[in-house]
């Protein structure tokens, strides 16, 4: 069974080491993924969403952050233990990362063209013409004319250059998409558009995705399942159906009670009070417990373990058996 | 109007690099005529065997110290030599001499600069520290003790005036390279998996090279004036090759009586560097495609 999982996340560990301080940046996230599916990975700033994409890719940087423990299985494969050499045949080519920020994740002085180009010519066995008709037709395919091929960046719309970021990622017709948070620097309109691309072009070439947002809307436009991060844990896993239907942990009904709702009437917004943990210094229990409303005693003493709550929901909550509440 | 259609037309048409940044040089008027000039003084030199009226070396003991006449345009030295063929002569071995040197100094910085700042930690701390050493040795004593070393001659003075000027381009580029490196773009390339020799020279050295080529155009003037320096120590190119800081040198002493002896290639080297300057700056504006139209 677990051979045939496109992709598992087991047990996954990273820290950051600074000035004799480490940083809990993930603790023990474990997911899987099927062909084909998105997992949307939702939750605040300096979570840990980044940093789970980058060791999936592996282009964290060493120092300072150093894996510590766990599995990344890419086709029952461990992308951990993989030397250089074979995991260069995988990144860019099986797994291709979107950033964030279409500002900056273009080389300003290349020819946008030229640089989808190098993907091409770095992971298939192509020529140098083939490859350029291959980049062009990449950059038709996200709705650029191609005779915009011998631009520079600073000559494109922050929307346009997001889509060249993704023409560039889908060059090569990866397996498995990481996108980091895509929309976050494109207004909302611009947003539609790209995720709209994004949805098309996964459905065209099967490609399975994590998107990293801290978007609700976008994961529920996008995603299969959702995960929801907090404190580097998953504290709550599940399908699309479970995480907005039925959110369990506190954390996630509070953020759904951060946002506006149509149905709904509400005078205020009800925010999650306080601040994330420092993640250099974790709190014994449950990560949440410190701001979480409904706490007790137990939850502040010892780690909260994932709890099934039917089918693919899981919740790290020990009040989570109790469903009925909410 | 015209412009944009201009604009329209060339969208789409594969433009080498070099005929763009020709293009946008030749817009910024400075530049454009700092280019001119150095070309002019650069054609004189390379053809200075078919110019030159006289041999460069060819002494008339009959005809010393003349003034200018229609037979030596620039008239003639203590040795009776006909000056102009000099002077076209001298800036053969100045220019050559400052571009060698600067290309030298530049081509192993930049190599040394680029493996420091992209590696960083021990490969950075070992290379910086060879720079430290190299740096706290007087510039000019550095120079003279080579040439002493080396010999003297226009390669050795070559490549004695490069060795002084690589720790500085190797630390200018490096600084480049560490803010660059940690720049979305490059981790971009690291995700596609693009081999870190191209992430070096292809990604993160065209966009750090630019205050480099300034620095070094403007170098040339240093190095030429450096070169006329170690002539007049009796070290770096010796008589009777006519390079211009030994012509100064020689004519020092007949500054009272024939001063256009010394004029004249002070002149020329004022000229080119003036020139060298002007183009500089220009092709540094030319180079950064955000500056385009």
């Amino acid at each position: 069974m677990k051979d045939n999982q496109f992709l598992s996340v087991e047990d996954l560990v990273v820290e950051y080491t600074s000035n004799d301080q480490v940083i809990h940046a993930v603790n023990r996230v474990s997911f899987r993924l099927d062909k084909g599916q998105t997992l949307g990975l939702v939750g605040e700033t300096g979570a840990g969403k980044t940093t789970i994409a980058k060791s999936i890719i592996g282009i964290l940087p060493d120092p300072p952050a150093k894996v510590r423990g766990g599995r990344i299985l890419l086709e029952g494969e461990d992308l951990l233990q993989l030397d250089d050499r074979h995991m260069q045949k995988i990144r860019g080519k099986k797994i291709s990362m979107v950033f964030q920020d279409p500002m900056t994740a273009l080389n300003p002085n290349m020819k946008v063209g030229h640089q989808i180009q190098e993907v091409v010519e770095l992971h298939e066995n192509v020529s140098r013409k083939e490859a350029e008709e291959h980049a062009k037709r990449m950059l038709e395919m996200v709705g650029i004319p191609r005779d915009r091929f011998y631009e520079y960046p600073h000559q494109f719309s922050g929307g346009m250059k997001q889509r060249v970021i993704i023409a560039m990622a889908l060059a090569c017709k990866p397996d498995l998409l990481l996108a980091d948070e895509p929309t976050t620097a494109l207004d909302v309109t611009i947003q539609a558009q790209v995720l709209e691309l994004i949805k098309n072009l996964k459905v065209e070439q099967q490609t399975s995705m994590i998107l990293i947002t801290h978007d609700l809307g976008v994961v529920a436009g996008l995603c299969d399942y959702v995960g929801v991060v907090y404190a580097g844990e998953i504290i709550e896993y599940g399908t699309l159906e479970d995480i907005f239907d039925h959110p369990t942990h506190p954390y996630t009904i509070g953020l759904f009670g951060a946002l506006p709702s149509m149905g709904k009437r509400v005078k205020r917004l009800s925010p999650i009070h306080g601040l994330p943990p420092d993640p250099s210094k974790l709190p014994e229990g449950c990560s949440f417990s410190p701001r979480c409303p409904r706490a007790t005693e137990a939850c502040k003493k010892a780690p909260v373990e994932m709890r099934n709550l039917g089918g693919t929901h899981e919740c790290r909550c020990i009040l989570a058996d109790k469903p009925g509440d909410r | 109007m015209l412009n944009s259609e201009k604009e329209q037309q060339g969208r789409g048409k594969k433009q080498s690099q070099l005929r763009e940044v020709l293009k946008r040089l030749m817009k910024n008027k400075t530049a454009a005529v700092g280019m001119v000039i150095f070309l002019i003084i650069a054609l004189a030199s390379v053809l200075a065997p078919v110019l030159a009226p006289y041999d460069y070396a060819q002494m008339n003991l009959d005809e010393t110290f003349q003034t200018p006449s229609r037979e030596h345009l620039l008239g003639t030295d203590e040795y009776g030599r006909d000056y102009l063929s000099r002077i076209l002569y001298g800036g053969r071995f100045s220019l050559g001499l400052g571009l060698c040197a600067q290309l030298f100094s530049l081509f192993f910085g930049v190599i040394l600069g680029c493996f420091a700042g992209y590696y960083g930690g021990k490969t950075d701390n070992l290379i910086m520290r060879i720079c430290d050493v190299w740096q706290s040795i007087p510039g000019i004593l550095f120079t003279i003790i080579l040439c002493a070393a080396l010999g003297t001659g226009w390669i050795n003075t070559v490549i004695a005036m490069g060795l002084g000027g690589i720790p500085g381009n190797c630390r200018m580029i490096r600084a480049q390279l560490l803010s660059l490196r940690e720049r979305e773009f490059i981790e971009a390339e690291h995700a596609i998996n693009c081999p870190s020799g191209k992430i070096m020279f292809r990604h993160l050295l065209p966009n750090a090279i630019s205050p480099l080529i300034v620095s070094s155009t403007m170098g040339i003037g240093n190095t030429i004036n450096g070169a006329a320096g170690l002539a007049y120590l009796g070290l770096g190119v010796q008589p009777p090759t006519p390079e211009w800081g030994a012509l100064i040198s020689a004519a020092r002493a007949q500054i009272r009586y024939y001063p256009y002896l010394i004029l004249y290639p002070g002149l020329m080297l004022a000229i080119t560097i003036l020139s060298l300057n002007m183009f500089g700056d220009g092709l540094r504006d030319a180079m950064d495609p955000k500056l385009k139209n």
